[in-house]
């Protein structure tokens, strides 16, 4: 079939305005631009912790002081990482703090201080990332104390969260629900409030008046030493972590006693008499005299500085400098940190250690009772040294020391206060 | 033997020295119109029939011919896009008047560069384009490279708007190392930076008379390096087109352009050519021009490892480590988790539990700038350019001849590079005669003030804040995103607040301490820590050529050549390891060619033979044969098989530079090998091996030479009364010995432990400190192909409309895992065109339009690699003649659409351009 040239010229008409027309309705792909990253939300809530806090009523104790402090806007910006162990309502009441009018009549720096050591700001750690390792994890709040010098970083008070097959705890307070997550962040629900220390130990330590000894073991241990290898510059030093076991004035009378009446049985043994029972009268009376004499004693020549020291030191525990491998006082051990009592003793080191590495340490014992399921405190704590008093025991054979006072925390350690003095040797 | 050898030097030498005494009584003159429009033709040959005595008609379509012959003549006038004409002269005092009948040119063209010897195009032996002056004038393309681009199966990739890049068959990219631009008998490659500076430096475009294209192999002809093609480029001689010729094009571009408010595009030349005598003619040109340059303005994050790499999601505020592809300066990258923040918590141990909670690795890249704002967006571009020609006989002539160029532009290689105040020359003398030449010729290179953009604005922020340091960039960064993340900031708004503090007294882009800053650090010698980069490289080369086949007709046509090359590398240490010395590479080569006609001319045979051998690299031997066959009228098919092949260029022998990343890009000779000791301190591959941490030792055998093996069968002809031209090819390439850059790397204190840790090795690889990347040329083992067809169609409508149509394809094959072929070429390509030169009132209107489309690519590249999306373009002009006045007014477009698109990855984005010209005796 044939065209004809109109209808030739039809078609070319026809296809010209075609391939035309497909020119101008093709388009070139845009020029592609950078495209930014959508960050994957850290949780899948869309809800802030600072908006959980206002709207539920459990919390409303903690939002009465985040707010009379300011710190619930930031607690809900979306754009901030927090992880917060953070006291219900219930917490405040164990911890003493039972209404909101208590809130709202307590000193704003203490309110603070609840507030803000309850935070740790910029990172999401959930319990998974909570080391089950000894002793614990330790990590910056929300209290700034200072500026690491030279830097404009700030310095922040330090919280010591930790995790076993027992429980979780931020420093020695269990969570009882753990890993609630919202958008910015997790929250960690705590049994009470995990209070901010505010001193130093030395301070606590020398103003506790049953530790009037362990001030005059300490100064006696010192002499001689200058800077940090002093206990008193270690106890005044802010930027560290310390476990002190601190034994009681008793605990140094029982000790200063019986180091007396052994010393007055010894001498007559040195002479080649045999103690009677006047001797024993005698050095019962000696005895009694040392410890009637006080703390005094300690800086006496019946003791030499170096059994001192060496006693102080095996009342801090510590650990490897990561870097330099020698033993520092660097670990804040809290009681729910030392492992329940079992068939394999669980040793700590001392800075017994800095001078003699390969000494096995302090054993610890510790008993835990559960509270809740997966929640659970220490009852009871137990440390025991290496010495036996008088000489001769076995090793760790003799009466362990009792914590008559736990996890009392200072803002560069934690101390305890033991009934009995423990000897590294 | 040794007679007859002394006779033909007889012969030559007779040639050369003879001056044939002209016995003039006699002077035969007239004028040549077109008997169409009317207007007149210059440029037509018009010779005396039986004799070598002619002229060609001046600009005013006068003609005037001197001869002792006694009448009566004939004379032969020719013109291509005209019928031949015989005119007999009776009376030499007689005034011609002539008209020409015009006709149409398709399949009727000459061409010289398939065999170096003039022959019908449809009767070449390999596949070959052609564009004429008349082509180029009724183009819409404001330059003459960018006609190139529209050509069959011709990939274009811009770098900037002055300096595109033609390739054909593939391994595309801002200078092709395949193929081969040669203007007026030189290679026009600059011999440092080794890319052709034919679109900044070369002819202006109104001394063009014709582009030849050959796509696929040229060696066997034309030396080392034109694999996949050649572009030959000639000028306009002298005596043919004569008079004052000028052509005024002022447009406007970047309408609607993201990076560059709309601006004005000039472009002025002019061309004088006088015939003083019919002995002696000159001609002198010049071209400017001058615009605000495209921009590269791909803002995509880009993950660099090595020279290789891929865009990533990401921008400048929500990846600390951004690497902008057309961002300078963010090249520069640390790790600040493992340099500062580990370090600071060994300090602050009450911080290392909370600094471990960190990611493992913090990499994090300093503020870079924009392209825009590193690189002087005015583009100028200046060309002169001039030629003397004396006959010493009829077919004799010594010509002089002299290109030099200037400008602005920018040039992609292994980074964006500024080319400031750029100036190439290329001079040559020559003696040609009718069967032989003799030519000589240098191409002077000064990269002027020409900077690495990555370099120099990685060393600017390293004067406005090193970067290392207890006062230094990322020293400040950390602190401060350790304070932000201490203050409960995400890690991108830690990250973001650490930046801005960090960035405090980071000077503004464009403020007077930026300028002060970049021009201090730009103008410093790379070898001296700056970002200049100093090349005054030199190429001198002499060749020859002598067709034979007056005296071998009888057996066959006989064509030998030879040529010597020296290339003089001189960059002072910034480009080349020459920081003690200039070096010299010297290449020689000879090539013969044997054509012969069989079976009444239906069939012809064309063998070529060439030898090259390069200091460096063992001599290579290549062939050429090819068949024609002619079917019927108008009608051949073609056959070849030829050899092809390269030396590695001048950087990729002698290379030794710091790249974007940190990584080495040094040369294949074993000097580099012996000096970065990779026989006592092993290199590994980086590979997948690598990155598992078993890392494994690779040995690099010495460079050798690239060959490819190339098939070809074509068809070229005439169908539908002439009015259909047909170009059909196909071909299939095997690539031996194929050059690509291999990335391999050595620990910098020979500790095998920085590759063996999976969780650290990627960490390590861009952490100088540890280890350093080297991306060596190398030869790949395994044989890698290429083959493609293209299809073209080209109608000639009545009334002088053509319609035109051609579709391409290129393909890759067998490319080993890890290596870099950089192929990027379009898997199909679609070209449409529809062109009138002439219709209406006296004929004067005409357009033409231009379609193209290409498939998307992924493109490899030294500097970025990525998808380059699939995009078309149109481009269009109309045209109105004056044929009193000589003069052309026409209203254009490039890229009509302006539908911005690029042709390179990390390359200049391309707008339209909107122009109108006035051109005035434009040939």
């Amino acid at each position: 079939m044939s065209l004809s040239i109109y209808q030739n010229k039809k078609i070319f008409r026809l296809s010209a305005a075609a391939v035309f027309l497909f020119i101008l309705a093709s388009c070139n792909k845009d020029i592609p631009n950078a495209t930014p990253i959508n960050y994957k939300p850290l949780n899948t809530s869309s809800i802030s912790i600072g908006s959980i806090i206002n709207s539920d009523s459990n919390y409303s104790f903690f939002k009465a002081a985040a707010t009379r402090v300011g710190a619930l806007a930031g607690l809900s910006d979306s754009s901030k990482v927090f992880t917060v162990f953070l006291p219900d309502n219930n917490a405040f009441i164990t911890s003493g703090i039972t209404s909101k009018a208590v809130i709202a009549a307590l000193p704003i720096t203490t309110i603070g201080g609840i507030v803000n050591y309850a935070i740790i700001p910029g990172e999401q750690f959930t319990s998974a990332e909570v080391p089950t390792t000894f002793p614990n994890i330790q990590l910056p709040t929300a209290i700034t104390i200072g500026f690491l010098p030279g830097t404009p970083v700030p310095l922040k008070l330090s919280t010591f969260p930790s995790k076993r097959a027992t429980g979780f705890w931020d420093n020695n307070i269990p969570v009882t629900m753990p890993d609630l997550k919202f958008q910015n962040g997790v929250v960690h629900i705590v049994a009470g409030i995990v209070a901010p220390p505010s001193k130093l130990l030395r301070d606590t330590l020398y103003n506790n008046a049953n530790l009037t000894y362990f001030k005059a073991a300490v100064q006696r241990a010192d002499s001689g030493q200058t800077g940090l290898k002093r206990f008193d510059s270690l106890l005044n030093y802010a930027v560290t972590n310390m476990t002190v076991l601190a034994p009681n004035d008793a605990a140094f009378q029982t000790l200063i006693f019986g180091l007396a009446f052994q010393g007055y049985l010894d001498f007559l043994k040195s002479l080649g008499l045999v103690p009677n029972a006047t001797d024993s009268a005698n050095a019962f009376a000696t005895a009694t005299g040392a410890v009637a004499a006080g703390p005094v004693f300690l800086s006496t020549n019946n003791i030499t500085t170096a059994q001192v020291r060496g006693i102080i030191a095996y009342h801090f525990l510590a650990s490897p400098n990561p870097v330099t491998t020698a033993y520092e006082p660097n670990i804040r051990v809290f009681s729910v940190n030392f492992p329940a009592t079992s068939a394999t003793p669980f040793f700590v080191k001392t800075l017994v250690n800095s001078s003699f590495a390969p000494h096995p340490g302090i054993k610890a014992d510790a008993t835990f009772t559960t509270i809740a399921p997966n929640i659970s405190i220490v009852t009871d704590l137990k440390f025991t040294g290496l010495g036996t008093f008088p000489p001769g025991g076995a090793p760790y054979s003799g009466a362990p020391a009792t914590a008559v006072s736990k996890d009392n925390h200072a803002v560069n350690g934690v101390f305890y206060i033991i009934d009995k003095v423990l000897l590294p040797q | 033997m040794i007679k007859s050898f002394k006779f033909h030097i007889f012969l030559i030498a007779a040639n050369i020295f003879s001056m044939v005494a002209f016995a003039q009584n006699a002077t035969i003159s007239g004028v040549i119109k077109n008997s169409a429009s009317g207007e007149i033709v210059p440029a037509v040959s018009v010779t005396i029939k039986g004799t070598g005595v002619g002229t060609y008609t001046n600009d005013k379509g006068d003609f005037k011919l001197s001869t002792n012959q006694s009448g009566p003549l004939t004379l032969i006038i020719s013109s291509i896009g005209y019928l031949l004409q015989e005119v007999t002269v009776k009376n030499s005092s007689e005034f011609l008047n002539v008209e020409l009948v015009p006709t149409s040119t398709l399949g009727q063209e000459v061409v010289v560069s398939a065999t170096r010897t003039p022959s019908r195009i449809l009767e070449s032996p390999v596949t070959i384009e052609r564009i004429s002056a008349a082509n180029i004038r009724n183009s819409a393309a404001v330059s003459y490279y960018d006609i190139v681009g529209k050509l069959k199966g011709v990939d274009v990739v811009s770098s900037s708007l002055t300096f595109s890049t033609p390739s054909t068959r593939g391994f595309n990219g801002s200078g092709n190392l395949r193929f081969n631009q040669i203007v007026d008998g030189m290679d026009n490659q600059a011999p440092g930076l080794n890319f052709s500076v034919g679109s900044v430096i070369g002819l202006t475009e109104l001394d063009v008379e014709s582009v030849e294209l050959l796509p696929g192999a040229s060696s066997a002809l034309y030396g080392p390096g034109g694999q996949n093609g050649a572009l030959i480029i000639n000028s306009k001689d002298p005596f043919k087109y004569q008079g004052l010729s000028f052509q005024i094009k002022t447009g406007i571009m970047h309408i609607d352009d993201r990076s560059t408010k709309a601006s004005p595009y000039y472009n002025w030349s002019l061309r004088w050519a006088k015939k003083v005598s019919e002995k002696f003619a000159f001609k002198v040109g010049g071209e400017l021009i001058q615009a605000k340059d495209w921009v590269g303005d791909d803002y995509r994050n880009y993950d660099r490892l090595g020279t290789t790499g891929s865009p990533i999601p990401g921008t400048r505020d929500t990846d600390p480590n951004y690497d902008g592809i057309n961002v300078y300066g963010d090249e520069t990258t640390i790790d600040i988790k493992s340099n500062v923040l580990n370090p600071l918590a060994q300090l602050a141990p009450f911080y290392a539990p909370y600094v471990n909670a960190l990611p493992a690795s913090i990499r994090v890249s300093r503020t870079g700038y924009l392209e825009k704002e590193v690189v002087n967006p005015n583009t100028v571009n200046f060309k002169l350019s001039g030629a003397v020609s004396y006959k010493l006989s009829p077919r004799l002539s010594l010509n002089a001849e002299g290109y030099w160029g200037t400008g602005n532009t920018v040039y992609t290689g292994s980074d964006r590079y500024s080319l400031l105040n750029l100036k190439v020359g290329q001079y040559k003398v020559e003696l040609v005669h009718a069967n032989w030449f003799l030519r000589a010729y240098t191409t002077q290179e000064n990269a002027g003030e020409t900077f690495n953009s990555t370099v120099t604005a990685r060393l600017f922020n390293e004067q406005w804040k090193p970067s290392g340091g207890t006062t230094g960039w990322y020293y400040q960064y950390s602190l401060a995103f350790l304070s932000a993340k201490l203050a409960g900031q995400s890690d991108i708004a830690a990250h973001n607040a650490a930046r801005a503090i960090a960035d405090v007294g980071r000077p503004a882009a464009g403020s007077d301490q930026f300028r002060q800053i970049l021009d201090r650090v730009r103008s410093k010698p790379i070898s001296q820590g700056g970002g200049l980069f100093f090349d005054k490289t030199n190429l001198y080369n002499v060749e020859g050529q002598y067709d034979l086949s007056s005296y071998t007709s009888q057996f066959a046509e006989i064509l030998i050549g030879a040529n010597y090359k020296r290339y003089v590398l001189n960059s002072e240490g910034t480009l080349f390891a020459d920081s003690s010395g200039k070096i010299g590479i010297n290449e020689y080569g000879a090539y013969l060619q044997a054509s012969k006609r069989f079976i009444n001319n239906k069939l012809r045979i064309i063998a070529s033979a060439r030898y090259d051998k390069n200091e460096n690299f063992d001599g290579r031997f290549t062939p050429r044969i090819s068949a024609v066959i002619t079917v019927a009228e108008d009608n051949n098919v073609r056959l070849t098989y030829q050899q092809a092949y390269r030396f590695g260029s001048t950087q990729q022998q002698y290379i030794n530079l710091r790249v974007g990343g940190g990584t080495a890009l040094i040369g294949g000779v074993n000097s580099f090998r012996d000096f970065y000791k990779f026989g006592s301190n092993p290199v590994y591959g980086i590979d997948d091996n690598l990155f598992a941490g078993n890392p494994q030792v690779k040995t690099l055998p010495k460079f050798k030479a690239e060959t490819v093996n190339s098939f070809e069968v074509g068809y070229k002809g005439l169908l539908i009364d002439k009015k259909l031209l047909v170009d059909l090819y196909g071909f299939y390439g095997i690539y031996k010995d194929f050059i690509a850059r291999t990335l391999v790397t050595q620990s910098v204190n020979g500790n095998i432990n920085v590759f063996t840790d999976p969780a650290t090795v990627k960490a390590n690889l861009n952490d100088p400190a540890k280890t350093t990347t080297y991306s060596v040329p190398t030869n790949v083992k395994a044989n890698v192909n290429t083959y493609g067809f293209g299809i073209g169609l080209n109608y000639s409508l009545p009334l002088n409309f053509a319609v035109g149509v051609n579709v391409t394809s290129d393909h890759l094959d067998n490319v080993p895992a890890g290596f870099i072929a950089a192929f990027n070429a379009p898997e199909y390509r679609v070209g449409a065109s529809f062109s009138n030169s002439g219709f209406g009132y006296q004929k004067r209107v005409g357009f033409n339009f231009t379609y193209r489309w290409q498939d998307d690519v992924n493109y490899q590249g030294d500097f970025a690699n990525g998808l380059v999306p699939a995009y078309h373009t149109l481009d269009g002009q109309v045209s109105y003649k004056f044929p009193a006045q000589n003069v052309l007014l026409k209203l254009g477009a490039t890229n009509l659409l302006n539908q911005y698109y690029r042709n390179g990855f990390g390359n200049a984005t391309i707008g339209g351009i909107y122009y109108v010209s006035i051109g005035y005796n434009i040939f």
